[in-house]
């Protein structure tokens, strides 16, 4: 029976319409794959040398045990967001002759193929090659590592347990935030210290191998007690997704009818980003786009390769716009047909997909001003950027959706979802972010800062005063390829 | 009201539709059967301008319907699913495309009142959104969204498939009602022959994309119907 299981999900992959259809995707994705992996190598190979670096009184046994909780903790919060839990794609099997623990058995072998569970051998294995051979001996190195693995696999089934029983809710993110802040805090403050207790177990480790039984135990112990759950709770009504609860905010949103079908448009949009989950995940990332800058204004180097500055500019103020505009009309997939049956006209859809656009641009706009702290160079940059953001890239957004033809399914969250993305979406960042630098560097250069920053707000301007035509191209260029992308939409899968 | 000329949809190689002229008047029932195949779907999209005709074009009111966005104004449809927007509950959807088509909300409301009964007290005020619902209730909204306009063409593919008995009497009741009261043009595909030969006062059937009848509803059509089909 496993047999067949596993054949079916090698074809669900490969058969999977983003393999099939596009290679140069895969391609994009595959490389940032293995760029990440050689990191986490590389990492991992210079391990002790950089945990001697830079806490110098200590071996870096001793450092890495006391953080390797710390890492455990964080591989867990990272599962949580990102790791999907496969239970809906037993449903097919439930009603046929299979006992519900061999289906059982399937989805826990199923969860073993998650990239966490391969990073210990990336991360760790070269440490316990090289330092921990050399230290202590390769049988010793051999138990520390099967403990740490062990460990990974325990939080692996853990994980299962968990998002059975949470969903993913900004409370729920707040309260594991605090309660990791918590237990930081306690340690700084040597009031009650985790890493201290990490440090006894992984010296205990060393001494006596059996202590490898602890992983080893509650590993086997959260298989037992989810093939159990999952046993008693295999029923359709466990398994479909969760009813979803009634969401008010845009309800009171009505003000937006009184600005007619545009209005009544930007409003079920507005309904869309909060109701559906992938869309719900890209607003919820809209703070990190905001703290962006903060990895940048601190740091001198980029004081003087401003065309950065102006990249980063870009970013910080147009993150959702960047985000949700490269799906503009993809968005609403799904219900196309009915977009283009009804009694909108195109010109007033393209318009609203405008403010929708702009509005929330110049709201995030707001949060970016304290950024002057860093100095006024930063205001005025950003500043321009905002004008080159609603000027010329929203246009630029509204035009190049109409190339944009795949479906999207937005019933799954964001995170390492490429479900209908395609090469373009990629592609497309680069002159959002990359031109606005390009133009502001050579004035700079040449010119000085004031004219810089003046040429790329006026651009803005330039932009924001035509919008109309530039609005009546991009309607243009949908009208030529809208049954292409009404085809694409209906293609499901 | 609709006419077509020379229109044609070839999908890969194979001429699904091919219509070298048809003509639908002014408050005509027109009921379109055929097997699963015969390009009763193409047909209809193409009216709606969904898909690129192959070939020819579709007038609506003497406007190519390709051309111009005129249509919009007085065709209410409902093909499928893709015509709901699933994450709104009924009330919004409802909401939303009166307000497109520029009812006044005592209008919309006046609708949702007055079709009470078809709802059966499963779609209003359940605080659903319509991805929740069953098959039957979705199709019940998008049926009765396209029907609230009060449009001049009213075009549905199947719309008694999947709903449940009491309610395709009640729709076929409305729908004739809708006739007599408004003059409305309607363009219905269906597979239940008895049901279609009742509402419609004309029935074209189609073949892998050809017209093979075209016939004005009799006491006879039915049987007729019954007899093409069986030995197909």
């Amino acid at each position: 029976m496993i047999k067949w299981f596993i054949q079916h999900q090698w074809k669900q992959e490969i058969r999977s319409s983003i393999w099939q259809k596009n290679v140069a995707l895969n391609i994009v994705i595959g490389f940032f794959m293995v760029i990440m992996m050689l990191y986490l190598l590389l990492l991992g190979v210079f391990l002790d040398r950089i945990l001697e670096d830079v806490v110098k009184d200590a071996n870096a046994d001793i450092t890495l045990s006391k953080i390797l909780i710390y890492y455990f903790i964080f591989t867990f919060l990272m599962r949580f967001f990102l790791q999907s839990l496969p239970a809906m794609e037993i449903i097919p099997y439930l009603h046929l002759r299979i006992k519900r623990s061999t289906i059982g058995w399937f989805i826990l072998f199923k969860s073993l193929s998650s990239f966490f569970n391969f990073i210990p051998f990336l991360l760790f294995m070269p440490f316990a090659l090289g330092y921990m051979t050399e230290e202590f001996s390769g049988f010793q190195a051999f138990v520390w590592f099967s403990s740490i693995f062990l460990f990974e696999l325990t939080s692996n089934f853990k994980l299962i347990y968990f998002k059975r029983k949470f969903t993913l809710n900004p409370k729920l993110i707040l309260l594991l935030i605090g309660g990791i802040a918590l237990l930081v805090a306690l340690d700084k403050f040597d009031l009650f210290s985790i890493s201290e207790i990490s440090l006894w177990y992984f010296t205990q480790l060393n001494t006596n191998w059996l202590w490898v039984l602890l992983p080893l135990i509650s590993t086997i112990f959260f298989v037992f007690w989810n093939l159990s759950m999952i046993r008693k709770n295999s029923y359709l009504d466990d398994l479909s997704p969760k009813k979803t609860e009634g969401e008010n905010l845009s309800a009171k949103l009505n003000l937006l009818q009184n600005f007619g079908k545009t209005g009544e448009l930007i409003l079920g949009e507005v309904k869309l980003i909060l109701r559906n989950k992938r869309s719900k995940s890209v607003a919820f990332l809209i703070p990190f786009f905001l703290l962006y800058g903060l990895f940048f204004y601190p740091q001198d180097m980029y004081e003087d390769a401003m065309g950065i500055l102006v990249f980063v500019g870009i970013f910080v103020t147009g993150g959702f716009l960047i985000a949700y505009g490269q799906y503009l009309m993809a968005w609403e997939s799904t219900h196309f047909d009915f977009i283009l049956s009804s009694n909108i006209g195109i010109q007033d859809y393209f318009k609203a997909k405008y403010f929708l656009l702009v509005i929330p641009t110049l709201i995030l706009y707001v949060f970016t001003i304290p950024y002057m702290y860093f100095g006024m160079k930063i205001f005025w940059i950003n500043f321009a950027a905002l004008f080159y953001n609603i000027g010329v890239n929203a246009p630029l957004l509204l035009f190049m959706a109409s190339f944009n033809k795949k479906r999207m399914d937005l019933s799954k969250g964001a995170m390492m979802n490429y479900q209908g993305v395609g090469v373009n979406n990629f592609v497309l960042v680069i002159p959002l972010l990359a031109v606005p630098a390009l133009i502001y560097w050579p004035v700079s250069v040449f010119f000085g800062f004031v004219p810089a920053v003046l040429t790329l707000g006026g651009l803005g301007v330039f932009g924001l005063l035509f919008n109309q035509s530039l609005i009546k191209m991009a309607v243009n260029n949908f009208n030529k390829k809208r049954y292409q992308i009404a085809e694409g939409y209906r293609q499901k899968g | 009201m609709i006419k077509v000329e020379n229109l044609t949809k070839v999908y890969g190689g194979e001429t699904v539709l091919n219509i070298p002229a048809l003509t639908i008047t002014k408050g005509e029932s027109f009921g379109l059967v055929g097997n699963n195949g015969a390009g009763k779907t193409t047909f209809f999209r193409l009216i709606l301008d969904l898909i690129r005709a192959n070939s020819g074009t579709v007038l609506s009111k003497d406007i190519a319907s390709a051309s111009s966005e005129h249509w919009k104004d007085y065709t209410g449809s409902y093909l499928d699913e893709g015509f709901l927007i699933d994450y709104l509950t009924p009330e919004e959807y409802f909401q939303f495309v009166g307000k497109i088509n520029q009812l006044a909300q005592q209008e919309i409301d006046e609708f949702m009142i007055s079709f009470s009964d078809f709802f059966n007290n499963e779609i209003l005020g359940k605080k659903k959104y319509i991805r929740d619902l069953s098959k039957g209730n979705q199709k019940k909204i998008g049926i009765s969204a396209a029907i609230m306009t009060k449009p001049e063409i009213l075009i549905l593919d199947e719309p008694f498939s999947s709903l449940d008995p009491t309610t395709q009497f009640r729709l076929k009741k409305l729908l004739k009602e809708l006739q007599v009261e408004t003059q409305m043009t309607m363009l219905i595909s269906s597979h239940d022959l008895n049901h279609v030969t009742e509402v419609c006062k004309r029935i074209v059937v189609l073949h892998n994309g050809d017209i093979v009848h075209d016939l004005a509803t009799s006491k006879d059509t039915l049987a007729d119907l019954e007899a093409y089909f069986a030995v197909q």
